[in-house]
């Protein structure tokens, strides 16, 4: 039985450094591949599980792809507000399980601040809290796992993108005057999207510090009796949450409606699609269309991966003829030596695939570890969580360069096995 | 294990083309009528340089094909064997030594001994033997790479190599060429020792390797004649 592993083995010792060149170039090539199909993975599961929540998303007419951003991203932008007797009415609407506003646009310590309803933050129950509990009260707020604060921790959040500080002296007394201290009374249990960095509070609360009304007509009637009297408004006191009065409730940039079943979901896209006020729709949608780029840069990057791959390969056959050339006197010793030439076949094939195995393993991990590093980098900029793995789709393109390497480890094997044993003595 | 090999070799043609691949012009390398070795005799051939020495190794073990020739070592004529049979004749009957050695860096002294098992073929405990060959041949064998073996040492390791299958024919191609003459001593010694187990072949100029071969041949201009031979 012909073994040719050990002479395969010392010669890859033998010539290490260029083999560990070798290696790593296979190793860049795979691992560009790998990353880029796995990062595309993870941005997918990541950017869906982070839209789970948000079952229907209403608006007020405009980009969705922007209205997406700043509600289940949390990404700072200009959005129009929606009639606020458009959410009275939901309440009233059939199909309609709940129907939460939510409000952006405040701050604390680089935390979002985002007014909505305790139903949807606790998603209506189904979501349990790590610690304490929902906000009860126009004081009190719940944050995210990744908010560096503890329950009872106080906080005044900073309106909309300008510090206190940084306002003339008319404007300072004004917003002081409507300044809400809250309360760290809860936290959520990690979700793995940017809400994880948002500090949530009663969406009266931010009506209120913006100088609106908050939604409830008794609010304003202990509003109007504190001032008369000169007392200091017990905010603590003032009613949350819906069911609101249309007259007092002030326009929102978006609402998230939780449907009753699959059926109604449908019927209210379509008739806050139609309406006049509005636009709707399921955030899948659009992320569909967002994949869909993504998926073009995918393929740019995907063919920018395989064209390098088959560039290495090649750059490797080349290294591989190179290197028989300059040792065809050695072969021609083997073959003298009573080595048959199916014994130099398979010794130049098992250091050919070899090479190419450990340089596909190699970069397999360190696309592996590029995807990771990425994802950390993303998830630590945007609080989105991506689950990197490895799939199918990377061990099957790892799998195909290994057996195209196999494939093509054939030729130079070919090669050195069609030489007689004198002409390769002679060399 | 193999008796020492007979050889009748007639009619040996070898030519090449002045110019790569124009067979209309070519100058004759060998051109020899006849030649023989009895089992277990040793014989050298000797030269000015490019006789044609080397050549007539290479014809004579099936590592080159002559235009002609009828080549029998023992019962086998090896000129109506296929390349690939040939490769196994060697790789079964011939134990080669190189002048350059021909040692193959990045395997220890002891896997360069026992390369050849790796070939095929042979199942018998060759490590064993191994062992005992570079003892004899005074190598350790624990050395891991052979980059600080001297030139004698590696010739040496090189001889044990050949006999590691105890071959019925040894071919030795100037085993002493670049040696010193301690070194040489110890080479030719130990060729002659394996001598007893089988028939040796030697080209070389060296005087005192071919003053201890029974049977000495000079090839010149291709053709060969017998300088001395000796009766035991």
């Amino acid at each position: 039985m012909i073994n040719p592993l050990p002479l395969v083995i010392a010669d890859i010792r033998h010539t290490r450094t260029g083999v560990i060149a070798l290696i790593l170039l296979i190793a860049i090539a795979v691992a560009l591949g790998v990353a880029v199909s796995a990062q595309e993975r993870a941005l997918r599961t990541g950017g869906n599980k982070a839209a789970d929540p948000f079952d229907l998303l209403v608006g007020a007419p405009g980009s969705q792809t922007q209205l997406l951003m700043s509600t289940v991203y949390l990404q700072p932008a200009a959005v129009d507000l929606i009639d606020g007797s458009i959410l009275q009415a939901m309440s009233q609407q059939a199909g309609i399980h709940y129907a939460a506003p939510l409000a952006f646009g405040d701050s604390y310590q680089g935390y979002p601040v985002v007014g909505t309803t305790a139903q949807f933050v606790s998603l209506d129950g189904q979501r349990t809290l790590t610690e304490g509990r929902l906000f009860q009260s126009m004081t009190e707020a719940v944050i995210g796992a990744d908010v560096k604060l503890a329950l009872q921790d106080r906080l005044q959040a900073r309106h909309g993108q300008i510090a206190l500080d940084e306002l003339d002296a008319d404007e300072d007394d004004e917003l002081l005057h409507r300044q809400i201290t809250y309360t760290v009374v809860g936290r959520l249990p990690r979700l793995g999207s940017p809400w994880d960095r948002a500090i949530m509070v009663p969406v009266e609360a931010i009506w209120r510090t913006h100088g609106l009304s908050t939604g409830h007509r008794e609010n304003e009637t202990l509003s109007i009796q504190a001032s008369r009297q000169g007392h200091k408004l017990d905010w603590s006191a003032l009613k949350i949450g819906p069911p609101w009065d249309a007259e007092h409730i002030p326009g929102v940039p978006a609402i998230v409606i939780k449907p009753v079943s699959v059926r109604d979901a449908y019927v209210l896209r379509n008739y806050y699609r139609r309406h006049d006020a509005t636009t709707a729709f399921f955030p899948a949608e659009v992320l569909l269309e967002l994949y869909a780029l993504l998926g073009d840069a995918r393929f740019l990057f995907a063919s920018m991966a395989v064209a390098t791959q088959v560039l290495v390969l090649g750059a490797m056959l080349l290294a591989v003829f190179a290197a028989l050339a300059l040792r065809r006197r050695q072969l021609g010793v083997l073959r003298a030596l009573g080595a048959s030439r199916s014994y130099l076949f398979a010794a130049i094939w098992s250091y050919t695939v070899i090479v190419i195995t450990l340089g596909a393993a190699l970069g397999l991990a360190l696309g592996w570890l590029t995807a990771l590093l990425l994802s950390s980098w993303v998830g630590n900029t945007t609080g989105l969580l991506l689950p990197v793995s490895l799939g199918t789709k990377e061990f099957l393109m790892v799998a195909a360069l290994i057996g195209i390497g196999f494939l093509l480890a054939l030729i130079p094997s070919i090669t050195a096995y069609r030489h007689s044993v004198a002409s390769l003595l002679r060399a | 294990m193999l008796k020492p090999l007979a050889c009748t070799a007639t009619d040996i043609r070898l030519s090449y083309a002045l110019t790569p691949g124009d067979q209309s012009t070519y100058y004759t390398v060998l051109d020899i009528s006849r030649f023989t070795a009895t089992a277990g005799a040793s014989i050298g051939i000797t030269g000015p340089s490019g006789a044609g020495k080397t050549s007539l190794i290479h014809v004579l073990t099936g590592i080159e094909s002559a235009d002609t020739a009828t080549i029998r070592w023992g019962d086998i004529n090896i000129t109506e064997l296929g390349e690939s049979a040939r490769d196994a004749w060697r790789r079964d009957h011939v134990g080669l030594v190189f002048q350059d050695f021909y040692l193959f860096p990045g395997l220890s002294v002891l896997q360069n001994v026992t390369l050849t098992a790796t070939f095929g073929g042979a199942d018998s405990d060759l490590k064993t033997r191994a062992y005992e060959l570079l003892d004899r041949v005074g190598v350790n064998p624990n050395r891991h790479t052979i980059d600080t073996l001297s030139r004698g040492e590696c010739q040496r390791v090189a001889i044990a190599r050949a006999l590691l299958k105890t071959p019925p024919l040894i071919v030795a191609d100037e085993p002493t060429a670049s040696l010193d003459a301690a070194s040489s001593c110890t080479v030719i010694d130990l060729l002659l020792e394996a001598r007893d187990q089988a028939t040796l072949l030697t080209v070389s100029h060296d005087p005192a390797l071919l003053e201890r071969m029974d049977t000495v041949h000079i090839l010149h201009n291709g053709c060969l004649s017998t300088a001395r031979t000796t009766t035991a």
